[in-house]
């Protein structure tokens, strides 16, 4: 089923998190806007990311590595690339952490940028070693780099959306239901699943407009 | 007819049919094509995504990242400025201890001094500077010892710090002298176990305490 995964990830995270149990946390999640914590929480990681150590670091590693793997991953076609790139922009934003200034773009944005920039240096180094063919350049085995973003930031806010809206926006995109064919497949008020269509999209949109940055 | 409603423009987004009244305003109505258009464009991005688009890479990762970042060399120091005042403290205070000990130490040569620890300084980036650091304990008191060779010219001067490996936070312990040397007392509070990394920067006069990042030789005193 469409997003299975998704959701696996999201529970992994949580389950890496430690401390409490993760029912409990469940349960403590605001039933309005659950999205509303998680970005507080990013809000967190992203303001003590320039100046806190190891531990922030492997925090912030944790939230958004999938973000780097997936998006390198999608243009390079190769898993063992993509790994080498997510370290590769991880280091650098280690070395680099003290030049990040919150206030003038998201954290996220910022990795992305980094990751277009590696991404960049192994399709330069691969076309160097590639042997002189007859091979149009179109066709150079990898996907176009804006779209790899744009495709992995709103698949990670998607897997944020928490539960109803994101089970409803699945429904919707995937299964192509009308919004009064959800209200009945999930047995809401069809004015709940019309606010959540809109918040939600709204949400992805502000989200992606932040984080895909100036570029 | 008035706008369309935020609701009714994210459902037309979706793909579901706008009615012939909404059809024809969003022709007409820049505001409101400009938001549907908007909301249609995230959600034409979000209709493609698969199970497997977003995925964690694997551990192995994170492993091989502590390791690297872990590692003292190569290690470029930032300008922080939280880090600024407590050792723009440190730096003035150890100001003033040095005119008055390196005074005394070229008085008193050669003081019988014995070596506790000594590495090469390597050049970093486009330098071709090496060198050592040695610290010496003199009369009781631990110096750090450098001597270097091939520095690049500058019309700035170069200054001695004692880095975190980590290089998170540092301490400045006084500049170099013309002869390409410098022997410099570390203050008692500190434990070399804590700021391991002998570095030597290019600083420029512009009165800023701070490191400038432009780092010329480096090295890491053995535990």
């Amino acid at each position: 089923m469409k997003g299975a995964s998704i959701v696996r990830l999201d529970m992994e995270r949580l389950a890496r998190r430690g401390g409490g149990p993760i029912m409990s946390m469940v349960e403590s999640v605001e039933p309005a806007d659950p999205a509303r914590d998680a970005d507080a929480a990013d809000a967190r990681l992203a303001a003590a990311f320039s100046t806190g150590g190891e531990p922030t670091f492997a925090a912030v590693y944790d939230r958004w590595s999938p973000l780097v793997y997936s998006t390198a991953r999608r243009v390079l076609r190769d898993p063992h690339e993509a790994a080498d790139v997510t370290q590769e922009v991880f280091v650098s934003a280690w070395r680099g952490r003290a030049t990040f200034d919150p206030a003038r773009g998201s954290l996220p944005g910022w990795l992305v940028t980094i990751t277009r920039r590696r991404v960049a240096d192994h399709l330069e180094r691969r076309s160097r070693q590639a042997e002189p063919t007859d091979t149009p350049p179109e066709d150079t085995g990898h996907a176009p780099v804006d779209e790899a973003v744009d495709r992995i930031l709103v698949a990670d806010e998607l897997a944020r959306l928490g539960e109803p809206p994101a089970t409803i926006l699945r429904l919707a995109f995937f299964d192509q239901l009308t919004h009064a064919e959800i209200a009945e497949r999930v047995q809401l008020p069809l004015g709940t699943v019309k606010s959540h269509i809109r918040r939600s999209l709204e949400r992805l949109r502000d989200r992606w407009e932040v984080d895909r940055g100036a570029l | 007819m008035a706008h369309c409603d935020p609701q009714t423009l994210s459902l037309i987004a979706i793909g579901e049919e706008p009615s012939a009244e909404e059809a024809l305003h969003l022709v007409t109505c820049d505001e409101c094509r400009r938001e549907w258009e908007s909301m249609r464009a995230v959600a034409d991005v979000a209709r493609d995504i698969d199970d497997d688009d977003l995925m964690a890479p694997p551990a192995h990762v994170w492993a091989a990242i502590s390791e690297e970042i872990a590692e003292p060399t190569n290690v470029v120091p930032m300008r922080s400025k939280r880090g600024f005042a407590p050792w723009l403290a440190v730096a003035a205070a150890i100001g003033l201890v040095v005119g008055g000990v390196t005074g005394a130490v070229v008085m008193s040569r050669p003081a019988p001094s014995t070596i506790v620890a000594s590495v090469p300084l390597e050049p970093l980036a486009d330098y071709s500077a090496t060198g050592n650091a040695s610290v010496e304990v003199v009369d009781g008191t631990e110096m750090l010892s450098v001597d270097v060779s091939d520095l690049p010219s500058t019309d700035g001067y170069f200054e001695v710090w004692l880095l975190a490996s980590d290089a998170s936070s540092m301490i400045a312990l006084g500049t170099l002298g013309p002869g390409e040397t410098a022997m410099l007392p570390l203050p008692a509070g500190i434990s070399l176990a804590d700021y391991p990394v002998v570095d030597i920067s290019v600083e420029p006069y512009d009165g800023d305490p701070t490191h400038s990042t432009d780092s010329v030789v480096r090295g890491t005193l053995p535990a």
